[in-house]
């Protein structure tokens, strides 16, 4: 058998994530804008524009960075508060290994519960026919699932506060901040899988068209993502689990 | 330096070994200065709550640094050093086990993240061992504290570690269990491991530990074989609270016997010290009938642990 350890530490992660009390609202989060697509559903163009906005506008920045915040903080930040953590970090397996898997798991989850919205809302808001547009945006959402998964693994091993850290993060400096100061993008993950989003689906500018390059956008998805990971394995190596409380 | 007497079978370095070792929280001292080396057998961390033994096992553990001083494992340091755990079982206070894995999940978990050559079979053996085969397919989070106590064990055990940590492992059990888990400890340490057990109530030791180290504040105030530990614990001053039918009588008649050590008259009725505990308990009927005094209540005023705990410091 190839990789027992991850194999089992990717299961339990897996369960846990799933086993939680709110899976089952996430899921429905993530379907919710298909939901809207199904009644506000158009034919020919306009239903195409619908369905690329909310991609743009609901999906991309508001359901993917929630579910994976809440995903992401919860692998690590969970077991720490009801101490199971223990069983994971008293294994004489390498930091580096734990972290990678739990980053994959996160990101893996993330993805199945946001990503066929991203290509389902096309079908369901009457945008037949653009299959192809719809995986490029499913493909975006699954890529910024990763790329959010490393930066809230990672915060939540810089915060017993990640879910506030992130929402901050996520509202006020993605949502507001970046949305008025054009250099404020450069920071903001969002932008990065917007522009993804642009060059995958190969839309005309009039339709859709993302702020930063795509140049910019992979250098600072890698910059984040890896330094995400990299701050991650530096803090289990040394993580400090207190008494109780 | 203390060194708690144990069959020192192993050659080379000690088990476990702590050299000065210390930790504060900003101005707070949770563990002050201690040092200690641990072979095979069972050893009791004993102290009141609060008198910093989590932090200590958190220390051996790897799970928390030393501010000063080394804490060792086989010789080389806990702290950030994953492979430590290899000879290393952990079983913790705090009693969340994934609850949603069963009993056998979870063994396998552990035996599967310590790289055990033949997980499968090891699970097994674990679960033997805890005498948790026939509930082994239910979930952790169904099971009674007892039962989860016996899985963390199992999961602990799993890898076959040359020593074992357990965070007050009788808490919460019924005697039964404490039983079961007396014999289990005890065949580990007749085994060859080295088993240390955190516990802030000195009987739940009894006839379990062969030393005792006992915790207090932050220091190791004492430590020694358990015999000895639980002489000076009993031995020390006592101080009794009596009511009769004449205190003042009975006070200067018990004055003259040689067990008393001093003797005070209060609202509350007569307060007798003695520094021979049984000579006194002997001679107390005896004195009463003699004066003709009716004893009414006697009771001892400082048994509370934390008393003979603080005695320890004191000496």
């Amino acid at each position: 058998m190839i990789l027992p350890v991850e194999r089992a530490l990717a299961s339990v992660t897996a369960r846990q994530i799933l086993a939680r009390r709110g899976a089952l609202a996430l899921a429905v989060f993530g379907l919710l804008p298909v939901a809207i697509a199904a009644v506000i559903r158009r034919t020919g163009d306009a239903a195409l524009t619908t369905a690329i906005e909310l991609n743009t506008m609901i999906i991309l920045p508001v359901i993917l960075p929630i579910v994976a915040l809440v995903i992401g903080t919860g692998v690590f930040g969970a077991e720490i508060d009801d101490g199971t953590a223990l069983y994971v970090l008293s294994k004489p397996v390498a930091r580096w290994r734990i972290v990678l898997t739990r980053v994959l798991v996160a990101a893996a989850v993330t993805a199945i519960l946001t990503a066929p919205a991203a290509l389902l809302v096309f079908p369901v808001a009457g945008a037949l026919g653009r299959a192809s547009v719809g995986m490029a945006f499913a493909a975006a959402v699954a890529a910024g699932a990763l790329l959010y998964s490393a930066v809230f693994v990672a915060l939540s091993l810089l915060t017993r506060r990640a879910l506030v850290a992130g929402l901050v993060y996520v509202v006020v400096w993605e949502g507001i901040i970046a949305s008025q100061a054009p250099g404020a993008r450069y920071l903001s993950v969002i932008q990065f899988v917007l522009t993804l989003a642009d060059s995958l689906a190969e839309l005309p500018e009039t339709v859709f068209d993302a702020s930063i390059t795509p140049t910019a956008a992979a250098v600072m998805s890698a910059v984040f993502g890896l330094g995400a990971v990299l701050y991650a394995i530096r803090r289990l190596r040394a993580f400090e689990v207190g008494e109780a409380g | 330096m203390s060194v708690v007497p144990a069959p020192a079978t192993a050659p080379g370095a000690p088990a476990l070994e702590l050299r000065g070792a210390s930790r504060w929280y900003g101005n707070v001292v949770a563990v002050n200065d201690v040092s200690f080396s641990l072979a095979a057998g069972i050893t009791g961390l004993l102290g009141p709550n609060g008198a910093g033994k989590s932090t200590l096992l958190h220390m051996m553990a790897g799970f928390l640094a030393p501010s000063a001083g080394s804490v060792l494992v086989e010789g080389r340091p806990s702290w950030r050093n994953p492979e430590a755990y290899r000879a290393l079982g952990l079983v913790p206070e705090r009693e969340a086990v994934q609850p949603f894995l069963t009993a056998r999940e979870f063994v396998r978990f552990n035996a599967v993240m310590q790289g055990v050559a033949d997980p499968g079979g090891a699970t097994e053996r674990a679960l033997d061992e805890v005498d948790l085969r026939g509930a082994a397919d239910r979930k952790i989070g169904t099971f009674s504290k007892g039962m989860r106590q016996r899985a963390k064990v199992a999961g602990a055990l799993v890898h076959d570690p040359r020593i074992l940590l357990l965070d007050e492992p009788f808490n919460g059990m019924d005697p039964g269990q404490r039983l079961h888990m007396m014999e289990l400890l005890r065949a580990q340490a007749d085994a060859g491991r080295t088993v240390l057990i955190s516990s802030h109530i000195l009987e739940e030791l009894d006839r379990l530990a062969d030393g005792v180290l006992v915790l207090v504040s932050g220091r190791l105030a004492a430590s020694g074989h358990f015999r000895e530990i639980r002489r000076l614990m009993t031995d020390r001053p006592h101080t009794f609270v009596l009511r009769s039918s004449d205190d003042r009588r009975l006070a200067a008649a018990l004055f003259a016997h040689p067990s008393v050590a001093g003797a005070e008259l209060s609202a509350a009725g007569l307060t007798v010290r003695t520094e021979d505990r049984s000579a006194f308990a002997h001679a107390l009927p005896k004195v009463a009938r003699a004066m003709d005094v009716t004893l009414r209540e006697v009771r001892p005023s400082d048994e509370s642990l934390e008393s003979v705990f603080s005695y320890l410091v004191q000496r």
